[in-house]
This record gives structure tokens, C-alpha cells and sequence, in this order.
């Protein structure tokens, strides 16, 4: 701190003079004041202050006040602190100048909430992304994970089209073969085995931040290996009082539509498949006439096609048999071919809406703070009669009992119902049947029945029939209460004790019923069945923290010490039976089953944690920081091995503020910092891998020993093989990272990574002479992910009334599976399907490879065909995909196949760019991922010719030069092979917005304080070479969130639930 | 002050007692609805469900974890018939491709139908050997019940086995007293499958009350089998002789009876493996034959497995008098009735006969190409059962 007043003892005389010459207009003055952020209102510490036009600069103290000697009364103090807009204020004569700055846009918070407590983001020594969330509620969006993508270096983000369904989030990469789910907190509780978070309103959050390393992560201990969000929800803020109302219309539309076979070219195909095999073609569907084949007017089912006219197709004739209990004698189904053709995939994908509506009010006084939200989002998915909707209540309140001692809760209601959900993508799903079912085939058949598409083609349901039943029959919903409730005490200033009890209670019904299916092509004489579920999950977390944070001088501690308790406990039940006599709707309850059909099981478990942690952090005079963390956890998963101790550690140091860097004004800030931790996760899909269990069967442990027919004996086996010795898979993690804001407007991350993860446990195979008594969890294997996050912003205000901001974000990762077991030839294999398990994971690669043969063409000639494969051709034709025969022993066999490439991305990078000019608003935001390759199994149904149904139309324009020779016995083709596996990569413009709010004057006269209208678009640019309808792929099995090894299978797309542009149009006002 | 530190103590020693009641027990847990092995093997009712255990992977489905329930099926369709000769895959080249490498001969090492016949019996096999552990070590028990008991499971241990001797030849013989399984397949393991026979034989009954369970003529019955494969015909005939002399067993009047559900466990039945349905799950109604039907026509729209084969149809042609013609049989093929045969081939589900077409929906049939036809009802299945005893050509 300099000094400008002179020593008045030196310079006697002098200072006579000097005030005689200077007088009036040289009266120098001391002014002081404090500087505050003005969104925490807290004090600003290490802020600028310059009177404007000298050279005088003084820095504000720890609580944001400072002194500063000002020439005369008229002088302007200009202050500035990073991340907040510089201000110039005027001295006005006043002795006394308190400051409040406005954060930047696109500048972040300057206190986070990190593990237990809160920190300065200044002194993060660890891996914290800290989301914008202004920018992020700006977009309307269902859910949390749609708003986060490409918004965080590091984190690869996909949601799927379903409405209602979970987000899939991976954190640097994909840590284990176990479950990577990262872990959520939200307002302190975390979220257990739960990645489903769509209970949340995300118009309801404060902040997240997303901790990636193990300083950051490491007081989470177990199950924060894999990364932890952390969520804080919004709370009144002292002295302001508003009441805000968000509603959006959005109309969502299929992206892109495949083309298939029209009718003619379908008839075209099924010829060609008989002449490929050297067979006549025969059909009971087309007719024939003289040397051709022409379609049929009529289809009668059974007895298959006809013309006009003819005494077979009289509609007279039509019965359908509707006995609910099956048997369906006497059908006589009529149905009239549409040779115009239906196009199944407009029938089942059209343009839906979405409509979101919110309140919320929030006010405080120095006694409280409260906030209330409500919430309607109801989604109507592009897939007929696919629908979710969430009713949801938010209330946060905060009472300041005593100076010493405040109390409050977070409470959060939500009521979610999903009807007709596609589930996981599968071959009966109403994607692949939409491909499948041919184009002549109508929705409904003469009598407006559904029609069937038996005798076109196997395997396939009338897919408008299917989901207009599950509308109507499918039903069930789940009511959730999270939140919590706690106290603190200042048992002095410096030494608070907080203790926090939080529960999340979901349970709700369910009721499945199915009718008899009359057009069904496989069982459609199955009877009617009625199924009821109830499920209930009580889930209670307790902690109590002691922290101490105290400042002596330039030397600033904080400690922390903590206990924490929680379990995890869900019990459920269903039952069910079929043949009911009436097909009523008020009929279905399960007294009405026959009940021999009858059946119910019920299930129980629960998992219990407790831990202890203790944290230290050291920063002295902003300039160095360390901290360290020590958490100890025990979990009822492990019985030899209860407890892990997970330690970390981390320095940092603040380099902008040592003296050398006082010369170079381009940088305003730069920090480095590194930290090392351990890690554990305790998820091993089970919670009781320590026992061997047997037990009972109906369909494979029970027998008819007693040769009734119709009744079985109990028989028990064994299910599962305990390990006792289990023990917590550890993540080793290092991190090394550069914080710095050059320029003002420039903000710099750049960090490099390495996740060592040893122990994973793996439900491993014992040797089949065993039997079939499950897999063992064991702790085999390790795995390594290293890369490199970083972020750029670029922040700039060009006009009073024109500024933008530029993010871009991105990372790579590289994953190798380190060891498997001690065999390094052992391999995991994944993905099932009709063509085996497509993806393989073995030592010295990255997990979920693909693996098949490699496909070069087609084979030209026989002569070919002897020449290479001269050992044994086997299937091999004229016309066939032509494989290498890698290992030249003249065959094509299993020592043929190897891996095709990688679903594991090489980068991944968000783009968002923000501008401001007068009134409008504009977003714009990209994100691409890069890389990967994909293994296209939809080709499977609509490029070979695996069962008879309708195609891609590819399939006839490319046979014969990228596809094989149309020929019906052609299942050779069709095996897993390189022909599959595609290029992955793709850009997509996510999120497109414009915006326009009234100005003061307006809202004046309307009483508000803010109206803003806007118009979005999502989805609406891809850029991709991937033939596919969406190149967004990653896991296999996208439903069941919390299950274990859902890594294994990666970038097999099974028919996803396709993308949907969107565009909306949205209004926040605020009172 | 004083009184405000009373009230900040109150606080956390409030917070201390709550931390302190989670106890060490806290992290104790048991798995809720099994139950473990020392529960089963010390109660005549836990052993014996572990036998039933065993009994129930005679169907040939253990689950899907393990393999598909059609290569498994008691009635050996994939790898006896279709290997066999006696009937062609069926259905279409892109369902269950796996069987046209076995229909062909050209099997790889891969294929998910010989995966699943060999997780399915060395299942089997487990589950007797924990059986017989648990019924050697039990004391709640008579000794009687203890040794036929004990003799039914090495009969479903040797017949597993024999089972996997068939199609795989060197396979490794696991009794319950091997702790490593690891133990290599070099020797030849038909000595220790008739030991476990001959067991078998001494220890069963004739009858047994409960008709499931399997009795003194099958073990003599598939003892006598691996005697004819080691071409040892004396004593084979030794075996057979003494079961048609124990007099529990006669020919049906009618052929059809041994296929009729309603006529079930008959007197002609040596070895029947029970099937049930409408007894709370699909599983137990021979799900390795539900996809055996007509192919495309009729009810149900696909699949169609099993189609009996033009070889099969052909070796039931006879000379003038009357007698097989063993190695010219395929000279000519069967295309009607009008050639002379020597016996109906039949294969029925629903009781009734059936040649020629029957226009009902339900059970409708198709002719195949040989004239003769299979024919199925659609799940659910209604009662069924199948045989063992093999109907292929004698030799």
C-alpha cells in the first residue's frame, strides 16, 4: 500500500508552500469503503481500486475493504475485480465509498459449493467445473443433463429422446467395467443408486458444479470415482422478494425419416430372393398372373392374398373372434393392401408437443429466507402415445433463530408418470418394427380393426396396435419426496457445527395389462394377462460436520471433520395372471385371473454406509494454497472388508500474484495447482456379493415330479456364488491444471488427467463344470483413462450496448483396459445379439471394442473364391460379402474375426456463443464428439435379409455392389463384420435461442421487472457421416440406470429412440 | 454467555447420541428371501428339493443365461434328429442359423447350441452332486429312503453324462467328491457312467409312487444302451431281458397313446420326462419344442422347426416281404401313400392323429414337401409331454 501524504515534520516550510499553491483544488483526501460482489453480497477480496487517471492503486483487504488517498472531491475511483464488471464510481466528496460489482456475463460465482461446505473459487486447488447456471436455465429443457452438455470440460453428456428417460453422463471417461454412474448431490444429500434425476426442476438450481478429480471429489470418498455432481438449489436472498413465472410451448418434429421399400420394389425383393437361392418363387400373398406377379387387393389372413371380387375377400365373411381369453376360433381377418403404401414410421413418429409451466417466489429478511416452486412439464414424445409428465413442489426455507444458531429444510415433491416408454432398444421394439412390417400392409384392416401383418413377414406386430393398447393399459407412476433438514450452530465465530438429516422416499404403483393381441403375428391366440407392481425405495442420509475457517493475518485455515450415516433400503412386489373373462377396463383387478395362472413374487434389500472424513485446507495470502482429505467409509456390501480410506491431497499456487509477475499486465490471473487421490466405488450391481444363495424356481428349479400335468414340486438351486473376500474398487487419480484470465477477457483452463482405477470387480465366469451357480464377484483388473480438459471464454463488451461471450469447452480421453485377469488372452464379451455378442473387452485396448470379421467387397467368382479360400469355402458365394482370411489357412472361421474399431470418442468439445444488444438476447450453442465409431445393428434388419420383412431401400438399389446379391439363403452375409461399423462422429447444433426483453420503461407501466420473450430451436443442424437416424449412441442398455456393466457394451445402436427437432417458444416474467 | 453455552452444548450432545446409536450392526446385512446351503443339506425337505433340482434340467432349460431352451429339449430334436438325418432344421436361414452348421456337419467351436447343451447338463450335474452330499451327510432320514433316493441322482448324474458322451465324446466326469473341477477329459468316462448305472440299478425300485421319479427299468434301460455302444450284446440283452421280466412294462394297445398328454406315464414309458403347464410359469411346458409347428401358415406366422426329412419318410419303405430295405432305401423317394410303409410316422401334440390337412385355426397344418406333417398348438401349451425312447431307424 502506498502512501501519497507527505511527512509532514520533513517538509515544514515546504508544506506551507505546497498548500499555499495547490489551495482549494489539491485537497487530498482519504476514502474508504468496502467492496461486495453483488450476487453472494459478500466482501470482495483482492479487488482493484484506482483512482482514475493516476497511477494510485490499492487492493482491498480479506473482507473486501480498503483506503485509498483521492486528490479532490470530483475524482472517479475505478474499481475492478475478475469475473466482474469494472466500475467507475464517483467520490461525490464522500469519506466513505462502498462498492457493489455486477458479475460479468459469462463470468461465474465467486463462492461454490464444494463437498461439505463452500469455497472461494479463487482458491480451488482441485478439479471444479463450475457451471454458468444463468445461462444454462436460459435454455428450456426437461432436464438437468440436457442443459450440461458440452457446458463442461470433461463430461460427455446424451440424452435420448424418450420422454422422461435418464441422461447418461460420463466423467473423464469410462473409469471401470463396473458402473461408472457418477454420483449426484443434491443441496448436500447424495442421490442414491439412482441416475434418474428428472424428480429435479432444473429451473429450481442455484449452481452445480461438477468435481473431477480426487482433491475435489475425495470427501464423497465411496462412489465418487466416477465423478460427483453437485447440485444446490435456489434459496431467497436477503431483502428481495420477487415472484417469477416461466412457461414454454415447444413442437417437436422426427428429424429425419429412412426411406424403405415401396410396395412394388418390396414384390421386387421377394423375387429376387427366391431367384438368388435358385428356387421358383411361390407366395400365398401375391397373385399371379400368366409370368408375373401382381399384388393382391385383399389379404385374408391364413389364407393370404386375393383380388377384387373374389367370393373369398366378401366382407360378409369377416369374423373376429373376441373372447379376452384367447382361442380366437373362427377369425376371419380381411384386410385391404395399401398399395399406395403406409409409411409405418410416419404412423408411429409424428410431431408432438412439449409444455412447461412454473412459478416460483422467493423473498428474505435478516430473520429468514424462503423459496416455493411449482412446477408442470408434460412431454409428449414423437413416438405415438409416448408421454411423460412431472407435477412438482419445491420448498426451501431458512430461519435465523438466534445469531447463533439458524435452521432450515429443502423440500422437494415430484410426481412423474411415463406411459408407452420404448424401454430399451431392442428387435421388437416399435422402431424395428416400424422398418419391418411392409409397406402394403394397412393400420387397419376392412372392419377398422388393426390389421395384421401375418403372412407378410415374421416377427412383426402392427406397431400402431401395440402402442395405442399400452396408452390405455399401461400405468403406474412414482411419487418422490426428497430433501432434507438441518441446523446450525456458531458454537463461536470462527467454528460452526452443522447436522443435516435428509430422506428420498420413492415408491409408486404400477398395473400392465394385455390384451389379447388378435393381430399379432406370433401369439395372437395368447390370452389377456394382467400384472400389478408396487415398489418402494427409503433412502435416509444423516451427517454432522464441525468446521472451523479462520484468517490469522495473511494465513487463512479452514478444517473440517465428519460423520456421516446413510442406507439405502427398497422392498416391492408383483403378481399377476391372465385369462380373465372381460376385457372391461374396471374388470382388471387380480381376483379376476384364472387361477391357475396366478402368480406373485415379492423383494427385499438394502445397503448400509457409514463414514468418517476429516478435510484441511491452507491458504496463505491467496498466493499459496495445499489442502488434504482423509474419508474412511464402510458399506454392508463387503463382509471381510468392510472399510476403505480414501486420502487426497492438493497444492495450488497463485503465480499472478508473486512479484515477478508484476510486470506482465496481460495476464490478470494465473494459478497452478495439481492434486493426487484415492477414490472407491462400492457398486457392484448387487448388494450382497458376499453370499452364496440358493433358491427356488418356477420354471427352472421345479418339476411336475408327481406327473399332474399342471402343477410343479419345489426344487432349489443355486443362484449365486459369495465372495467374502470382496473389497472396494480404489481410482487413483492425478490431476495438473492452469487457471488463468489474461487480457481481462480471456479466461484459460487447461488440465491433464490420469485415472488409474486397480480391483475392479467383475462378475466373473467360474468354470461351467460347476454348473450354473451365477458369477463371483471378484476384484480383478485395472483400467486407465488419461487426457485433457480445457475451457476458453472469451468475454468482451464492445459497446454500452453490445457484448458477447464466447465458451468453448473440450477434452480427450484415452481408456485402455490395463490387466482382465491373469490370463491376458481372456476377453469380456458383450452387446448380444442374433449375430453374437458384439463388442469384446480384453487387456491392452480400450473397453467395448467391436470385433467380427473384416469385409472387403463382395466375392466376384468362383475362381476367387477357390483361389482364397482353398482350404474349405464353406458358405462362401458369388455375390457373398467376401471376409479376410486373416490368418491364410483357406478358411474363414472364428480365427478370422478381430476388432473393427473403437465406440470410445477421441474428443469431445461445446461451443457456446452469447451476445447482448439492447434488448435482444442471442444463444447459440454447439456440441460434437469425435472419433468413435458406431456398430450400425439396425442393418441387421434393414439391409440383410434375416427373417422376411420389409427394408431399407438400399437394400435393393445397393445389392450387388455395396451389399451382397439379393439371395434368401443368404446368412453369411449378415454375420458380425466390419460391412457394420461405421464412422461415428458428428457436430450437432444443440440449442439455438433469441430473445427479447421489455425495457424498464415498459415494465414500469405494467408492474414488472422483467418480461422476456424467446424462440428456441434444438436439434436442429447435424452434421455427421453416420448413416443411421441419430449418431448419438453410447450404452446398449439405456433404461436401467444404476445397473452394473451397462459400460461393456458401447455404440452398438439397436434402434434408438429417434432425434426430434424441436422448436419453442418461451416467456419469463418476473414481479 | 453462560446461558447461551448451556444452549450451544444442548445442541450437538443431542447430535452425538443420534451418531452414536448407529451401531456396528449397522453394517451387518443378510440377503433377504434364499436361503443357504446348511439350511438345505440338514433337512430331509431341503435335500430332496435339491434333487427335484436336479430332476427339473431334464427338460433341457435352466434358464436363458443358459443357452436357449431348443438345443436342450427332451426330445433331442436339434442334435438327434436334425443332426441325425431324421428331419431338416426348418423355419428360415436368418432363425437359429446356429443349427445349420450342425445339420451340416461343419461345427465351430463357437456355436451357442453346444454351449448351451453343456451349461445346461454340467448344471444338471452340480445340482445332483450338492444333492447327494446333502442326502449322504443327512440324519433325518430312513436308510431305505436314503438309498433310492441316492440311486435316483447317479442316475440323473450318469445320464447327463451319457448325454454329453454322445456329442462330445471326451468330457470331463465330475462326481461330488471333486473339490478342483479343472480335471481334464483324457479318459474315457463310460466305465464311471455305468458304475453310477449299475448303482443305480441296485439301489431303485420298480415302481415308484411318485411317476417322475425314475425307477429300476431306466437305469437297467440306458445301462443296456451303453452295453450296445461298446457292442457288448450279451450284456445288454442281460439288461433288457430283466425288464421286460420285471413285468411293469407292456406295449400299448394303440401306437398314438405314447403321444397323447392324457395318456401320459403309460405302461410302455421307461424314462418320460414331465412337463407341466398352467402351473405359474410357461417354463415347464417343453419350451424345447414350442417352435416346432407348421412354417408360415396357420396360426402362428413364423418359425416352423423340425420339418421332418425326405430320409426319414424313405426308410420306412419295405420290400415284398416286408422287410427294410437298409441301404437302398433312399433310391427312391416317398411321395404319397401308395408306396408301401412300414409303420405311420407320427408326432403329435393334441391327441389326435393327424395326415392330410385340417382346416381348423387352431392346429391347422400344412403339408411339407414329403406329405407328412408336424403339427403344434401356440403357446400356452396345453398338456404335453415327451418321450425319451428314440424312434430312429434300428439298426
Amino acid at each position: 500500500m502506498k502512501r501519497l501524504l507527505p511527512n509532514p515534520r520533513r517538509t515544514g516550510l515546504l508544506t506551507v508552500l505546497f498548500a499555499f499553491l495547490v489551495s482549494a483544488t489539491f485537497a487530498q483526501t482519504k476514502v474508504g469503503g468496502r467492496v461486495t460482489g453483488g450476487d453472494t453480497g459478500g466482501g470482495l477480496s483482492g479487488a482493484t481500486v484506482k483512482v482514475k487517471g493516476t497511477t494510485n492503486v490499492v487492493t482491498t483487504g480479506a473482507d473486501g475493504s480498503f483506503s485509498i488517498t483521492v486528490p479532490g472531491s470530483s475524482s472517479v475511483l475505478e474499481v475492478s475485480f475478475v469475473g466482474y464488471e469494472t466500475l467507475d464510481v464517483a467520490v461525490a466528496g464522500q469519506s466513505t465509498v462502498n462498492v457493489s460489482l455486477q458479475l460479468a456475463a459469462g463470468a461465474l460465482q465467486a463462492v461454490v459449493v464444494t463437498g461439505y461446505g463452500s469455497q472461494e473459487r479463487r482458491s480451488i486447488t482441485g478439479s471444479v467445473a463450475v457451471v454458468d447456471t444463468r445461462e444454462m436455465t436460459k435454455y428450456a429443457a426437461s432436464n438437468i443433463a440436457d442443459q450440461l452438455q458440452g457446458k463442461v470440460p470433461g463430461v460427455q453428456m446424451s440424452t435420448s429422446g424418450d420422454p422422461g428417460s435418464a441422461a447418461f453422463v460420463r466423467i473423464r471417461g469410462i473409469g471401470t467395467i463396473n458402473n461408472n454412474e457418477p454420483l449426484y448431490v443434491i443441496d448436500g444429500m447424495p442421490v442414491q443408486n439412482e441416475s434418474n434425476i428428472n424428480f429435479l426442476n432444473p429451473n429450481d438450481i442455484e449452481s452445480i458444479q461438477v468435481l473431477k478429480d480426487a482433491a475435489s471429489a475425495s470427501i464423497y470418498g465411496s462412489r465418487a470415482a466416477n465423478g460427483v455432481i453437485v447440485i444446490t438449489t435456489k434459496k431467497g436472498k436477503t431483502g428481495t422478494s420477487k415472484l417469477t413465472v416461466d412457461m414454454f410451448y415447444g413442437q417437436q418434429t422426427p428429424a429425419q425419416i429412412p426411406e424403405l421399400l415401396n410396395p412394388t420394389q418390396f414384390l421386387q425383393v421377394q423375387q429376387d430372393l427366391a431367384k438368388g437361392q435358385g428356387i421358383p418363387f411361390t407366395s400365398n400373398l401375391f397373385i399371379r398372373q400368366g409370368s408375373n406377379w401382381v399384388m393382391p387387393d385383399f389379404v385374408v389372413r391364413g389364407l393370404g392374398g386375393f383380388l377384387a371380387g373374389d367370393p373369398a375377400v366378401n366382407p360378409n365373411k369377416y369374423f373376429l373372434n373376441l373372447d379376452p381369453t384367447g382361442g380366437g376360433v373362427g377369425d376371419y381377418l380381411i384386410l385391404q393392401t395399401n398399395k399406395a403404401g403406409t409409411n409405418w414410421f410416419k404412423e408411429v413418429f409424428r410431431p408432438a408437443a412439449q409444455k412447461n409451466v412454473q412459478v416460483s417466489a422467493s423473498g428474505g429478511s435478516d430473520k429468514g429466507s424462503y423459496f416455493f416452486s411449482g412446477n408442470i412439464y408434460d412431454h409428449d414424445g414423437i413416438m405415438l402415445n409416448n408421454d411423460y409428465r412431472r407435477y412438482q413442489a419445491r420448498v426451501n426455507t431458512l430461519f435465523k433463530v438466534r445469531n447463533w444458531l439458524r435452521v432450515g429444510e429443502n423440500l422437494n415433491v415430484a410426481f412423474q408418470t411415463t406411459r408407452a416408454s420404448m424401454g430399451n432398444p431392442n428387435e421388437g421394439s416399435p422402431l424395428i418394427n416400424a422398418y419391418g412390417v411392409p409397406a402394403l400392409v394397412p393400420v387397419y384392416d376392412i372392419a377398422g380393426n388393426f390389421a395384421s401383418p401375418a403372412g407378410f413377414g415374421s416377427a412383426l406386430s402392427n406397431v400402431v396396435a401395440d402402442l395405442s393398447r399400452a396408452r390405455e393399459n399401461n400405468g403406474g407412476h412414482s411419487f418422490r419426496i426428497t430433501g432434507s433438514v438441518f441446523g446450525e450452530v456458531d458454537l463461536a465465530k470462527f467454528l460452526t457445527w452443522k447436522t443435516s438429516y435428509g430422506v428420498d422416499y420413492n415408491s409408486g404403483p404400477g398395473q400392465g395389462y394385455g390384451t389379447r393381441r388378435y393381430e399379432a403375428v406370433e401369439g395372437n391366440n395368447n390370452p389377456n394377462s394382467l400384472s400389478n407392481s408396487y415398489f418402494q425405495n427409503r433412502n435416509w442420509v444423516f451427517f454432522s460436520t464441525l468446521n472451523f475457517k479462520k484468517s490469522f493475518g495473511d494465513h487463512r485455515v479452514d478444517a473440517l471433520a465428519g460423520y456421516e450415516a446413510k442406507q439405502n433400503y427398497y422392498e416391492g412386489f408383483s403378481a399377476g395372471g391372465s385369462q380373465l373373462a372381460f376385457d372391461t377396463y374396471n374388470y382388471r383387478l387380480l381376483q379376476n385371473v384364472n387361477p391357475a395362472t396366478f402368480y406373485m413374487s415379492s423383494y427385499r434389500g438394502e445397503h448400509n454406509v457409514l463414514s468418517t472424513f476429516v478435510q484441511g485446507s491452507y491458504n496463505f495470502n491467496d498466493m499459496y494454497y495445499a489442502s488434504a482429505t482423509v474419508r474412511r467409509d464402510g458399506s454392508s456390501r463387503f463382509i471381510n472388508n468392510k472399510y476403505g480410506i480414501f486420502p487426497s491431497g492438493s497444492v495450488g499456487w497463485r503465480l499472478s500474484k508473486m512479484k515477478f509477475m508484476d510486470n506482465v499486465s496481460a495476464i490478470n490471473d494465473l494459478k497452478l495447482r495439481a492434486s493426487y487421490g484415492i477414490l472407491g466405488n462400492n457398486e457392484v450391481g448387487g448388494d450382497y456379493p458376499g453370499f452364496s444363495n440358493f433358491g427356488t424356481s418356477l420354471g427352472t428349479a421345479n418339476y411336475d415330479i408327481r406327473g399332474t400335468g399342471n402343477s410343479n414340486v419345489t426344487g432349489f438351486e443355486q443362484t449365486s456364488t459369495g465372495n467374502p473376500d470382496l473389497k472396494w474398487e480404489t481410482t487413483a487419480v492425478t490431476n495438473i491444471g492452469i487457471d488463468a484470465v489474461v487480457m481481462k477477457d480471456f479466461n484459460v483452463m487447461v488440465e491433464w488427467y490420469k485415472r488409474d482405477t486397480r480391483d475392479m470387480i467383475y462378475n466373473v465366469e467360474l468354470p461351467l463344470e460347476l454348473g450354473a451357480v451365477g458369477r463371483q464377484a471378484q476384484n480383478i483388473g485395472s483400467m486407465r483413462n488419461t487426457g485433457i480438459d480445457f475451457s476458453l471464454g472469451w468475454n468482451k463488451r464492445l459497446t454500452r450496448d453490445f457484448n458477447f461471450n464466447v465458451a468453448f469447452t473440450g477434452s480427450t480421453v484415452k481408456n485402455t483396459v490395463l490387466k482382465l485377469e491373469a490370463n491376458d488372452n481372456s476377453f469380456i464379451r458383450s452387446g448380444g445379439s442374433r449375430i453374437g455378442d458384439i463388442t469384446y473387452t480384453k487387456a491392452g485396448l480400450p473397453i467395448s471394442q467391436f470385433y467380427g470379421y473384416v469385409q472387403q467387397g463382395l466375392w466376384a467368382s468362383d475362381a476367387e473364391i477357390a483361389k482364397v479360400l482353398k482350404t474349405d469355402k464353406g458358405d462362401a458365394k458369388v455375390g457373398r460379402f467376401r471376409y479376410a482370411d486373416l490368418n491364410n489357412d483357406g478358411k474363414i472361421d472364428n480365427n478370422d474375426e478381430t476388432f473393427l474399431g473403437s465406440p470410445i470418442p477421441t474428443f469431445i468439445m461445446g461451443l457456446n456463443l452469447t451476445a447482448n444488444y439492447k434488448n435482444f438476447d442471442f444463444t447459440m450453442y454447439w456440441s460434437g464428439t469425435y472419433g468413435q465409431k458406431l456398430f450400425n445393428y439396425v442393418k441387421y434388419w434393414t439391409h440383410f435379409n434375416a427373417f422376411q420383412r420389409n427394408r431399407a431401400a438400399e437394400y435393393l438399389t445397393e445389392a450387388g455392389k455395396t451389399l451382397p446379391i439379393i439371395d434368401g439363403g443368404d446368412n453369411y452375409s449378415s454375420q458380425r463384420n466390419s460391412y457394420y461399423v461405421e464412422n461415428g462422429s458428428f457436430t450437432r447444433l444443440r440449442n439455438l435461442q433469441v430473445g427479447y426483453s421489455l425495457d424498464q420503461r415498459m415494465l414500469t407501466k405494467l408492474g414488472l421487472s422483467k418480461l422476456r420473450f424467446y424462440v428456441q430451436g434444438q436439434n436442429l443442424l447435424t452434421f455427421t457421416k453416420y448413416s443411421g437416424l441419430d449418431p448419438d449412441v453410447t450404452v446398449s442398455n439405456i433404461t436401467e440406470g444404476y445397473a452394473s456393466q451397462r459400460d461393456l457394451s458401447i455404440g452398438v445402436d439397436n434402434g434408438r429412440y429417434p432425434l426430434a427437432r424441436n422448436f419453442i417458444f418461451g416467456v419469463n416474467l418476473e414481479f | 454467555m453462560r446461558k447461551n453455552i448451556a444452549k450451544l452444548l444442548a445442541v450437538p450432545i443431542i447430535m452425538i447420541l443420534v451418531v452414536v446409536s448407529c451401531g456396528k450392526d449397522f453394517l451387518e446385512t443378510q440377503p433377504y428371501g434364499s436361503v443357504n446351503n446348511e439350511l438345505l443339506a440338514t433337512s430331509a425337505k431341503g435335500a430332496n428339493a435339491l434333487l427335484i433340482a436336479a430332476y427339473s434340467n431334464l427338460d433341457g432349460f435352466s434358464g436363458w443365461d443358459n443357452g436357449s431352451p431348443w438345443g436342450g429339449a427332451a426330445s433331442n430334436w436339434t442334435f438327434g434328429s436334425v443332426v441325425g438325418g431324421d428331419a431338416y432344421k426348418g423355419s428360415e436361414a436368418g432363425d437359429q442359423p446356429d443349427i445349420t452348421p450342425l445339420e451340416r456337419g461343419n461345427v465351430d467351436a463357437n456355436n451357442p447350441y453346444l454351449d448351451g447343451k453343456w451349461r445346461n447338463y454340467y448344471d444338471g450335474i452340480s445340482r445332483v452332486n450338492g444333492a447327494i452330499k446333502a442326502f449322504s451327510s443327512l440324519k433325518e432320514i430312513s436308510a431305505s429312503e436314503k438309498t433310492v433316493r441316492i440311486a435316483e441322482a447317479r442316475f440323473l448324474r450318469a445320464w447327463f453324462h451319457y448325454d454329453l458322451w454322445r456329442i462330445f465324446r471326451n468330457v470331463p466326469f465330475i462326481d461330488e467328491t471333486l473339490t478342483d473341477v479343472r480335471i481334464g477329459n483324457t479318459t474315457n468316462i463310460l466305465p464311471k457312467i455305468q458304475a453310477d448305472l449299475q448303482a443305480a440299478v441296485a439301489g431303485l425300485p420298480v415302481t415308484q409312487a411318485e411317476v417322475g421319479r425314475v425307477t429300476k427299468g431306466a437305469a437297467q434301460t440306458v445301462l443296456a444302451i451303453t452295453y450296445l455302444w461298446e457292442k457288448k450284446y450279451s450284456e445288454a440283452k442281460a439288461q433288457l431281458d430283466a425288464v421286460v421280466a420285471s413285468g411293469r412294462y407292456a406295449l400299448n394297445a394303440k401306437y398314438h397313446d405314447n403321444f397323447n398328454a392324457a395318456t401320459r406315464n403309460s405302461r410302455e414309458g421307461v424314462l418320460e420326462v414331465q412337463q407341466s403347464v398352467n402351473d405359474g410359469t410357461t417354463d415347464n411346458g417343453n419350451n424345447g419344442d414350442v417352435l416346432n409347428f407348421p412354417y408360415n401358415g396357420g396360426p402362428a406366422g413364423c418359425c416352423g422347426f423340425h420339418q421332418p426329412s425326405q430320409d426319414l419318410v424313405n426308410a420306412f419303405q419295405v420290400d415284398a416281404n416286408g422287410l427294410p430295405l437298409l441301404d437302398t432305401y433312399n433310391n427312391t423317394d416317398v411321395k404319397n401313400d401308395d408306396v408301401p410303409i412300414r409303420v405311420r410316422w407320427i408326432r403329435v401334440w393334441t391327441g389326435q392323429s393327424v395326415v392330410g390337412v385340417s382346416p381348423t385355426s387352431t392346429g391347422a397344418s400344412i403339408p411339407v414337401p414329403t406329405g407328412y406333417v408336424t403339427r403344434a398348438m401356440a403357446v400356452p401349451m396345453p398338456r404335453s409331454r415327451t418321450r425319451i425312447t428314440s424312434r430312429r431307424k434300428a439298426v
